[in-house]
Order: structure tokens, then sequence, then C-alpha cells
């Protein structure tokens, strides 16, 4: 559907985005992921023509994209930014503009109004000045105006980031749902692991200007190709290990003073790294029984509040990071200090051999 | 005092009489303004679009001359113009000199620099992102910078009454170019001067009289446009 080849975009005289190759399909919800200062907001403007390339091309449906053609292809997408940026007027002459532009006949933009009003919940907000608009409502208004224009690439640049917890969640949820029920092709861009998660089919990591990996949600985040990406994606343990020996099946991993059992395809000796989620690593007050291969004793060297459970950090001769419910902190009389066992099952520990090789 | 109220009486007399005369020095001025303020908004608002959007070589120059320009005094461009102007000067071959068209030329120059320098500032207060997520939205170029037009309506307009305001009340540079000449090139301000100076207060008076209800009537006009649909801010406090 788009594509972008070889490109490159510098911004006085400094390169600010290298993108080799890539291209969203028709039905995709991608995720571009990145931290802050990534060049995620460029590639989106340059993705949707409001910006171009300093080199490099875009293909559209087989077409390149040039001066000839580019107004014609842009009005094929819509770009919301980060902030919502209403015109002076109502809610109705903002949500109707880009169907202005684009010179609709009036019985079909009233049928398309009718459907995103029902959709976003705006109708009474229609007659409504949008300096009027809370936080929330302004988002739904921003939703409802790309939405309306039926675009064939939707592009969000983080469009709920100004928002309370609770209301991004309700809107993210309601932009899913919307985008699930008419199978708009889009493309968000977060830097919220969770949002990633929820809304993409497929997830692309930008780091300092380059996409360091793209796949399927569940491939980018249970394997990521490199401790970069991984600590991004919120692994949040990730240790330097030297591959002791390999039985074929199984190989055991040298951390430190430590040992992880890990199965994985690596010849010893080699240099890889360990990574390990928070929410994949058991806490117990006794060695227990069971499959789990991998079990350290550590000293609970901080406790921080992480959503509705706790985050823990241990000493286990390395820092190895833990979620625990609150109860179950309770429960094990767990405390800053408290020597406890730790365990994570071989099959949850992703290897990254160095390098991202 | 006894002389003000007496003048006014006497004004509004020649304002009900429809003196022949009167109305044709007000439409003069209406003319002579209108189209000052018309020329110099089809060549100040494109200069002003230049300076606020654009980056050019010797921007920061003209940015400066536009705004010495908004305070350039009237009786200097008039003795320029006439120069210009003058049987004996370049231009004298046009034979423009003591004629509405000279006394439109040099009001076009004072108001020009008006219009562009409010409408580069009302332009450069707009947030950058309005002309982004119009083009984001499938708006051309054209139609991108229209919109960014529209969000500064208000001082643009702003732009037209300043400039206007300054034409229709200005004296020394069309007494310079256009001689104030009965019957063909005497407008409110120059008659107004021209009577003062004769003793006839009244007549003074009425052509004052006049000059303020045009320049209420059009920036009447102009703000009916300028505050239509903005509702005003709600605005409370504690004390």
């Amino acid at each position: 559907m788009l594509e972008m080849r070889d490109v490159e975009h510098r911004y006085e005289g400094r390169r600010i985005l290298e993108i080799p190759s890539f291209r969203v399909d028709r039905g995709d919800r991608v995720v571009l992921f990145g931290p802050n200062g990534s060049g995620k907001s460029t590639l989106l403007r340059l993705l949707s023509l409001v910006e171009r390339p300093s080199r490099g091309v875009l293909v559209y449906n087989g077409t390149q994209v040039d001066d000839g053609n580019s107004l014609e292809t842009r009005r094929r997408f819509v770009l919301l930014l980060q902030k919502p940026v209403f015109f002076r007027g109502t809610v109705l002459s903002n949500v109707t503009y880009g169907l202005k532009l684009r010179r609709l006949p009036a019985s079909d933009a009233k049928e398309r109004l009718e459907r995103v009003a029902s959709l976003f919940s705006i109708g009474p907000l229609l007659s409504r000045r949008v300096d009027q608009l809370s936080g929330g409502e302004a988002q739904r208004v921003n939703l409802a105006r790309a939405f309306i224009i039926q675009p064939e690439i939707l592009f969000l640049d983080e469009p709920f980031s100004a928002l309370d917890a609770p209301t991004r969640e309700e809107l993210l949820f309601e932009l899913r749902r919307a985008v699930t029920q008419t199978g708009q092709t889009t493309l968000l861009v977060t830097h919220h692991r969770e949002e990633a998660a929820f809304f993409g089919t497929r997830v692309a990591v930008l780091l300092d200007g380059t996409l360091r990996q793209q796949g399927p949600v569940e491939e980018v985040f249970s394997r990521p190709a490199s401790d970069e990406v991984a600590r991004l994606l919120g692994v949040e343990t990730v240790l330097s290990g030297v591959v002791a020996s390999s039985d074929g099946e199984l190989l055991a991993i040298s951390v430190g003073s430590q040992s992880f059992v890990v199965p994985g395809d690596a010849s010893p000796g080699e240099d890889v790294l360990v990574c390990v989620r928070p929410e994949d690593v058991f806490i117990s007050r006794q060695r227990p029984e069971g499959s789990v291969r991998n079990w350290f004793v550590g000293t609970i060297r901080e406790v921080r509040p992480y959503g509705r459970t706790l985050g823990l950090v241990l000493d286990c001769g390395f820092r190895l990071r833990a979620l625990v419910t609150r109860s179950a902190f309770r429960e094990l009389g767990l405390a800053e200090g408290v020597d406890v066992w730790a365990g994570v099952k071989a099959t949850s520990i992703h290897l990254i051999r160095r390098g991202g090789r | 005092m006894e002389l003000l109220f007496s003048g006014f009486g006497k004004a509004f007399e020649i304002l009900f009489s429809l003196d022949p005369e009167v109305l044709q020095i007000a439409w003069l001025t209406v003319c002579v303004a209108g189209a000052s303020t018309l020329i110099a908004l089809a060549l100040g608002l494109p200069l002003g679009v230049l300076l606020a959007l654009h980056r050019f070589r010797g921007r920061r120059l003209l940015m400066t001359l536009v705004n010495t320009g908004m305070g350039l005094p009237p009786v200097v461009v008039g003795l320029f113009v006439a120069l210009l102007l003058w049987r004996s000067g370049p231009l004298g071959g046009l034979n423009l000199i003591y004629t509405p068209t000279a006394m439109v030329i040099a009001q076009v120059i004072i108001a020009l620099p008006i219009v562009a320098g409010v409408s580069m500032a009302a332009l450069q207060q707009v947030d950058p992102m309005v002309a982004l997520q119009a083009r984001a939205l499938g708006a051309s170029r054209w139609q991108a910078l229209w919109t960014v037009l529209t969000e500064a309506r208000l001082p643009m307009l702003a732009a037209v009454m300043a400039a206007f305001g300054s034409v229709i009340s200005e004296v020394g540079a069309v007494l310079m170019v256009g001689g104030n000449l009965k019957g063909d090139t005497r407008v409110l301000t120059t008659a107004i001067v021209q009577e003062t100076r004769m003793g006839r207060l009244e007549m003074a008076i009425a052509l004052a009289v006049i000059l303020l209800t045009l320049s209420f009537a059009v920036n009447y006009f102009l703000t009916r446009i300028q505050q239509k649909g903005t509702g005003g801010t709600p605005f409370r406090c504690w004390r």
C-alpha cells in the first residue's frame, strides 16, 4: 500500500531519520514505538506526505509520489497531531473541514457526519465552539474529523499523551473499536508500552532515527532484537552473560557468579544478553518444588508502587526486577531487606546474541 | 461654547440640506480613502504573508523597512510624491499632479506599510501547527494559507481599519499632491482646514461631523465582520 524506500531526512544539516525500507499494508494497525526524540513524529509527517524527505522515495499503491500527484495522494491520508489543533469556529465546522476541502456532495457529507457523530458520541457537541471542549471531548472531536474523511491510511501522533490515564484508556479503547469496526488502516505513534501492545497488530521500534525492529506485536515484545529494544519494550532485567555450555537443547549461561538455564541456540563462549520481564519472576519465601529451572536467593532492596502492583528490585548477585500483587506482598510478609527466592522459568527468558545478530 | 453649539446647529442644517458641494467632497473622500485602502490591502497583504511565513535573504531588512514605514510622516510622503509627479519631475509626463490619482498614490504609500506590518505580526501570532494540521487534513498550499488567514481574521481586519483610519484622516499628503482644488481634489480633511482658515467654523464642524460619521460607519461594518462568531471571552473572577 504505502512504501518508503531509502529515505533520509535532515534538519539544519543534521540527519534525524534514516529508513532504508518501511511499508504499511491495507488493514494494518501499525504502532510506531520509540522514546521521545527518536524521530517518530518526523517519520509520521514524511509518511503522511505533509513533509518531504531530504532523500528517498515514497510509493503509494505502486506509484511513486511526486509533485504532480502528492496532493491527490495526501488527500487519501489524514494525520492527527499530538495536540488537537482546531480552527476558529464550531465543532461542526472543524469536523467537516476535511470534507469541504475535498468538495464532497452535501448528502454524502451529512451521512458521514451522522456516522462519526454516533461513533464518537459527539452529537451534542456539534454546535459548541471548539474552545469550550474538555481534553477528552477535544480528542473525540479530533478523531471524528479524521474518520469522517474515511482516509485510506490514518496517522495518529501520540493522540492521547496529554490526557489523564483513565481518559486515555477510555479513548484508546474507543479508537480501537472504531478502527476494528471500519477496518481502518492506522499507524499510531506512542511511547506507552501498554498502548502499543493493546492497539497494534504490528510494531516498528524507532531509536535515534533508525528502525531497530519491526514485526508482529507478540514477536517484537517477546523477542527484542537488541538490548536497546529490550529495555525500550520494558524488559527491565537485561543481563550480560556468557554461554558456558550447550547440550543442544538448553544453554547454561553464566551471569557473574550465577548461572541461568535457557533454551536456545548459541555456542559456548559466546556473549549473550539474558532478558527477563518483571511479570515472569516468581517470588517465594522457601525454595519451591516444580518445573522452574532458575532459582536465585536475593534480598529485596527496593519496593516501588507500579500501577496496581508493586515492583521489587532484588539483589541476587545481579539486579533482578519483579512484580507482585499487593496482597501477595502482604501474605508473604515481604519488605525491604527480606531474603526471598526468585524463580524464572527457562522458557520465559529471552536471549539476545550480542548486538542482535 | 456658544460658538460650538451654534456650529453644531449649523452643521446639522448643512447636513440635512444635502448640499451638493458637501456631498461631492464626502463622496470623493470615500472614493480616495476606499481605493487607497483596497490597493494597500492588495499589495500589503501578500507582503505581510511573505514576511511572516517565508524565510529569504533580506527578510529582516524588509521587515525593518515595513516597520519604519508604519510611522512614515504623511507630509514627507506628500513631498516625495509631489516631487515625482510635478511637471518637471521624473513622472511629470503622466500629468497626475493635483488629481485624485495622485492622492491615491500618496495614501497607498502611507497605508501599505500599516497593512503589511500589522498582517505580518498577526500571521506570526498564529500557531504554526494550524498550517500543518490543515495540510495534514488534506489542504492544498493555498487552502492552508486561507485557513491561517482566517485564524488571523481579528488582527487582519484591525489592519484594514487602521489603514482606512490613517488615510481618511490624513491631510498633509493629500493637500500637497491634490492641491485642495474645489470640485476636483477637495476632500473632507482639506476642506475642514480650508473652512477653518476662512473662519467658516459652522461649515468646518459640519464637515468634521460627516468625516466622523463616515469613519464610524466603515469601522462599524468592519467590526461586525471581525467579531462575527467570536462570541466574546467569558471573563469572571473574584475581586
